[in-house]
């Protein structure tokens, strides 16, 4: 009995050193930009100093003015927010017409779609710009923002198409007969039973949109409407960086996506749990 | 259903401010679009200052890292949406595709009633194309360069003294550099440090001793086939390789190391040796302002039929849509870009060399000898090796650096892919 309790004991203790490491490994960076914010940038290259010698708070004031990042920070809320409701209300509907509707060919409209998951971004770049430049879109908002959603909309489908398959048919039968329309049952039964799908979804865009950079500078000539990666890029010379500024703005950069994820963190697990894996 | 109306209803009055097409409310006459991010205030300043003389409005535009710029360039060209001023970012082989294509003016005319006497010789020629050059470009100067640069030898003299060395006396013969480097491991210090793990760099090293021992005719020669890599000059290039290896000339880890963490260690006093653009020193200073470094020319080797020539010329430079109604004003604005006056506010604001030769009198010391040393950089030629080969000489570099093969294993390697690359031409 003894010995099958030290095992255990062991055993944890194993297994908790190794998590440590790797909640090391992962916190490090972030507190490596942390404390190089307040550094100087001599202080980085010359001392290793965990913490910094002398601590330049001044350097968040700095990057605020001097990247214009009040501007690009409203850019990114718009950009992030419609992104990612257009990302979220059209897979939703397209999953669930895909899970539930009797249509021709829906699996092979569903391998093709899923299959842009393949192409890379940077592949696209030329058509993209001759399409939204066709449609008179390019360095708008909007074409922006489509763009956006466009890109997020083969993964939403795929994600939670097969959250919508594991709903019980059943409470849509009921609700049929209580004369409930397809959209209906859509919009007040699944959508609200697919919360945690959602969720991860809202997650997911929400970090690649705040963090998507290259298809900015692609699509936008206009600086008043470059998110705040754009900011970020005034820091980053040709041949050399402001590190300690870079740092700072990359901080500021990071808290929305950190309140995000905190406010959404409990359904991320469920969420993939019970529809990405299941696909 | 409320709630999906008052959705719809809010997207569809953010709509028109999302698609507003937002031109900007002021008409610019010129527009730039550029990659140099730590230039852009200064851009501003003087496209301020120009509007101010000449009333024509003049907007720069930066996109970067470079690799995005080069794509919204090819993409808007596709598009026949260029600015009036842009660069496509490429070597010779991309620029000329863009000027078969028309997408970039002829300069010539231009450079003829005298434009072309300011700048300095060599920062012409990455835009100049000569009667025969492989692109089927016809002949001429196709762009305006900003600035110049070159690529020596760093060291720094604290180290050096250090290890008992003269530092105003550094080494001047390929021998000298390699005692010089024995000299300073037995002190403790790492001799020397580059970002070869970038490729790019170990070629800038090897093709100073390239036209130190073949010259332009040489390298010409082999591009064509008629001197082969496994003549023993170019068995002798790949040795000095393998030669610094031997004697423990390289800093650890040189073979992956990227050039960020090659300034990084050169700055902290972690190497005494560092091959570098004149950018650099911006870098340096950045890092850390108490270096103490001087430059030098790479070490020739003994014997070789040639001067040991160094990497550099053009800098940053500029080219024109020739389809932009504007181009007048456009050629108009570059003119007043380059001349001493605003060539000396760069300078002054940015610490990069001037393209204009009379505008670098109040460069720093170290910037005045790269400056006096633009003569020396060897011309682009008009004809590239096959990208393949070069990636192949590239890495069979790396590997005689990491002791993995030797240059007669190397040059027969990269002859055999030359060959074998011929025959599919």
């Amino acid at each position: 009995m003894n010995e099958a309790r030290i095992k255990k004991t062991l055993v944890n203790i194993i297994t908790h050193v190794i998590l440590l490491i790797i909640a090391f490994s992962c916190i490090f960076p972030v507190f490596w930009m942390l404390s190089s914010s307040l550094k100087s940038q001599g202080e980085i290259f010359t001392q290793m100093n965990i913490l910094p010698q002398h601590w330049n708070f001044s350097n968040y004031a700095e990057v605020w003015t001097k990247a214009e990042f009040a501007k690009y920070f409203i850019n990114s809320v718009i950009y992030t927010v419609f992104g990612v409701f257009g990302v979220v209300f059209l897979s939703s509907l397209a999953a669930y017409g895909f899970a539930r509707l009797e249509i021709p060919g829906k699996n092979i409209m569903f391998l093709i779609l899923v299959s842009t998951l393949l192409l890379p971004i940077p592949g696209v770049f030329v058509p993209l710009y001759l399409l939204l430049n066709k449609l008179h879109l390019l360095d708008t908002r909007l074409g922006l923002i489509l763009c956006y959603i466009n890109g997020g909309l083969a993964f939403g489908i795929f994600l939670l198409r097969s959250f919508f398959e594991e709903l019980p048919k059943e409470i849509e039968d009921a609700a049929l007969i209580d004369g409930a329309s397809r959209f209906g049952i859509y919009w007040r039964i699944a959508l609200p039973l697919a919360r945690p799908a959602i969720a991860t979804l809202v997650i997911f865009n929400s970090l690649t949109i705040w963090n998507e950079f290259l298809l900015a500078l692609v699509v936008l000539q206009d600086k008043a409407k470059m998110p705040i990666q754009r900011g970020l890029m005034v820091f980053q010379g040709t041949h050399m960086t402001d590190y300690p500024l870079l740092m700072a703005g990359l901080t500021i950069a990071t808290i929305p996506v950190l309140v995000v994820y905190l406010m959404m963190q409990k359904h991320i697990v469920k969420g993939i749990a019970a529809g990405a894996l299941k696909g | 259903m409320k709630r999906l109306i008052g959705i719809l209803a809010t997207a569809v009055i953010f709509l028109p401010i999302l698609s507003c097409s937002g031109k900007p409310k002021v008409k610019y006459d010129v527009v730039i679009w550029h990659w140099m991010t730590d230039r852009q205030g200064t851009f501003e300043k003087l496209a301020d200052r120009y509007f101010n003389e000449k009333g024509v409005r003049v907007l720069f535009e930066t996109y970067a890292p470079s690799d995005v710029y080069k794509d919204k360039v090819r993409a808007a060209a596709a598009g026949r949406l260029l600015p009036e001023i842009y660069s496509p970012l490429g070597d010779k082989r991309e620029l000329a595709s863009y000027i078969n294509a028309g997408y970039i003016a002829d300069l010539t005319g231009e450079m003829d009633k005298g434009w072309k006497k300011i700048f300095f010789e060599k920062s012409l020629m990455q835009n100049t194309y000569t009667e025969g050059n492989e692109w089927g470009v016809k002949p001429g100067v196709y762009g305006v360069p900003i600035d110049v640069n070159a690529m020596m030898f760093y060291y720094n003299k604290d180290l050096f003294s250090k290890a008992g060395l003269d530092p105003e006396k550094p080494p001047k013969t390929w021998k000298q550099f390699i005692e010089t480097g024995v000299r300073l491991r037995q002190a403790g210090i790492q001799p020397f440090v580059s970002g070869f793990g970038e490729g790019w760099l170990i070629g800038v090293f090897a093709a100073s001793y390239e036209w130190n021992l073949l010259g332009k005719a040489g390298l010409l020669n082999t591009i064509k086939g008629e001197i082969e890599y496994t003549d023993p000059r170019w068995i002798r290039i790949f040795g000095l390789f393998d030669e610094m290896r031997k004697n423990n000339l390289y800093a650890s880890g040189i073979a992956t190391m990227l050039n960020k963490d090659a300034e990084r260690a050169f700055a902290t006093g972690q190497a005494a040796i560092a091959l570098n653009g004149s950018w650099a020193v911006n870098v340096y200073h950045s890092m850390n302002p108490k270096l103490n470094y001087a430059i030098m020319m790479p070490p020739k080797l003994e014997g070789a039929k040639y001067p040991v020539l160094i990497s550099g010329g053009e800098g940053s430079s500029l080219n024109i849509n020739p389809t932009s109604p504007n181009k007048d004003k456009a050629i108009a604005f570059l003119k007043w870009l380059t001349e001493k006056e605003q060539q000396s506010f760069l300078t002054q604001e940015t610490r990069n060399i001037p393209s204009n030769r009379d505008a670098g009198s109040d460069l720093p010391p170290v910037l005045k000898e790269f400056s006096k040393s633009i003569n020396s950089t060897f011309e682009p030629l008009q004809a590239t090796e096959h990208w393949q080969v070069t990636n192949a000489l590239n890495m069979g570099l790396q590997a005689i650096i990491i002791g993995e093969k030797t240059p007669g294993q190397i040059a027969e390697e990269i002859q055999k892919l030359k060959n074998s690359v011929e025959k599919k031409r």
